[in-house]
């Protein structure tokens, strides 16, 4: 105990000040959630005081049809936004990082609006626009999703755009010449070598836009119809009555999925990343 | 003996203009079957330019580049019998050795996985390096690196192997093994193209050896004319600035 190591300027996770700064910064984050969490599963209709433990809300929550569709048409949505998001993203920033040409600064800039400009702005757009273009709103599901999927892509492609562009800074451009060299076709470089290069961006990327797109509530709210609705609007409007554990056993639904999916996307990626830096 | 006399690459009147800078200017060179050409000169002369223009990667403003007979002035990198070493070794860090040997004869060649991996281990073999076979390249130091790049290039069977400054990024240490691994490659026949900084390799293993200066060729000839006897005074600078540097 008394021959420990004296503690050294940096070592800031040693100093007992730091280490108390951090939990009460941990706290602050997630003490919102965990009662969040622990209220889902008290037996009691008011969520005030904890009555016993129960799990019938998250029957009552599963049962809930409308609730249900909400969260299916959530997760339809993002999971096109993602995809599509992805492919525009990921094409955007190598052409930008590839290319030189007049006025890339400009469309660099204009590619970013949507991450600056502010949500509010953005849904009364796409409210307006869509009203204009008389975009059909009686199509069979999923096509009655494309209005909101849409608005979700053009604010989810220039984060993942943003993520593949800080990973592509360190690429090696030698190592697509060298491909190049050993014969292979445009197309073989990039599969083969800059894809496995910018993988991980487009993992974090997808995690970002699939995240962003789930719990978007503004621009959602101003592009779907009686027949679109997602989660995060279902339970508002669930809320504006009262908060019963059933929103919360849904919303601890949403959190466990999304946990649940980021845990499988940074192991796939550190098996492998640990390989090839060690 | 007929195949040494026949220039397995011509470089006939080659200029390489990038914008108002001229980096290669009006070049002719010849360069022989199992030659060890080496490219000398200060910074910026044209040396770079030059190996990019024979690998492919740039495209000559004027003039030819003539390979075993065939203009491949404007052929694009990937359909030229030509390799590059590079300078940042540029091997695949998300595969390993043997991937990265395998990858090229496989999928460009077309050779089965079991040729491929045959070749594959004999080259590594050449270079020293059959026990690393299952590592990746960040496992692996530097000069390591630089002789896996060596051993993916030879996998292709090229006519011809470019290197640009290939010990410079090395720690001094380790650029013996590399030149050991290019020195053993010259006694095999092979025509190798070098940029190097290493005087004393370049005076003992060069059969030829150009000064370039300004993107001209201001001095050709045998290594010990070049080392021993420049008859052009940027030439002696030059190597004296080398001199004192302690790099002969
Ligand atoms: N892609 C390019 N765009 C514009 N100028 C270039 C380009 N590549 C080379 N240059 C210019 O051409 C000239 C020759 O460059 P090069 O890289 O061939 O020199 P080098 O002899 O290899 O020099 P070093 O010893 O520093 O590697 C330099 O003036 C350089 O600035
Ligand atoms: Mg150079």
């Amino acid at each position: 105990m008394f021959n420990r190591t004296p503690i050294a300027p940096l070592e800031y996770t040693r100093k007992l000040w730091m280490r108390s700064w951090v939990g009460l910064t941990m706290l602050f984050l997630y003490a919102p959630l965990i009662v969040l969490m622990v209220f889902s599963f008290n037996d009691s209709k008011r969520n005030v005081v904890w009555k016993g433990f129960t799990l019938k809300y998250y029957e009552k929550a599963l049962n809930n049809d409308s609730l249900v569709e909400a969260l299916v048409n959530s997760l339809t949505i993002a999971a096109l936004a993602t995809i599509v998001s992805l492919v525009i993203g990921a094409l955007a920033a190598v052409a930008l990082w590839r290319f030189r040409f007049p006025f890339k600064g400009l469309v660099e800039g204009t590619m970013s609006l949507p991450i600056i400009v502010p949500e509010i702005c953005l849904g009364v757009a796409f409210l307006i626009f869509f009203a204009k273009v008389d975009w059909p709103t009686d199509l069979p599901w999923p096509l009655n999703l494309s209005a909101i999927t849409i608005a979700h892509i053009t604010f989810c492609f220039p984060f993942v755009a943003m993520v593949v562009r800080a990973r592509l800074a360190s690429f090696n451009k030698e190592e697509e010449e060298a491909a190049k060299d050993l014969g292979a076709t445009e197309w073989q470089a990039f599969r083969d070598v800059l894809l496995p290069h910018i993988r991980p961006a487009l993992v974090a990327g997808a995690l970002l836009a699939f995240t962003l797109s789930l719990d978007d509530f503004v621009i959602t709210f101003f592009t779907s119809g009686p027949d679109t609705i997602t989660f995060p609007v279902k339970v508002y409007s669930m809320v504006r009555f009262s908060v019963t554990p059933e929103v919360n056993a849904a919303s601890t639904i949403l959190i466990l999925l999304t946990v649940i999916l980021t845990f499988i996307a940074l192991k796939l990626q550190g098996v492998k990343g640990i390989a090839e830096t060690h | 003996m007929t195949q040494a006399q026949q220039p397995i690459i011509q470089i006939r009147n080659v200029s390489k203009r990038f914008g108002k800078v001229t980096a290669v200017d009006n070049i002719s060179l010849d360069i022989l079957a199992g030659e060890f050409f080496v490219l000398l000169g200060p910074s910026g002369c044209g040396k770079t330019t030059l190996l990019r223009m024979i690998a492919g990667f740039e495209m000559p403003t004027e003039g030819q580049i003539i390979i075993d007979g065939q203009d491949m002035s404007l052929v694009p990198p990937n359909k030229r019998p030509v390799n590059m070493v590079f300078q940042s070794y540029a091997v695949f860090p998300h595969m390993n050795v043997t991937e990265n040997l395998n990858l090229a004869q496989i999928k460009v060649l077309g050779r089965s996985v079991d040729d491929a991996k045959a070749r594959g281990l004999k080259m590594l073999d050449r270079v020293g390096l059959m026990v690393h076979k299952d590592k990746f390249p960040g496992q692996l130091s530097g000069g390591q690196q630089q002789r896996v790049a060596i051993a993916r290039a030879l996998a292709m069977s090229p006519k011809l192997m470019l290197f640009d400054e290939p010990t410079s990024a090395l720690d001094p240490e380790l650029v013996g093994e590399v030149l050991k691994v290019m020195r053993d490659l010259a006694q095999g026949g092979m025509t190798m193209i070098v940029v190097t900084h290493e005087m004393g390799f370049a005076r003992e293993v060069a059969s030829k050896v150009c000064f370039l200066y300004e993107g001209v060729v201001h001095e050709e000839g045998p290594p010990a004319q070049i080392f021993g006897d420049p008859k052009q005074e940027r030439t002696r600078a030059f190597l004296k600035r080398i001199i004192e540097a302690g790099r002969l």
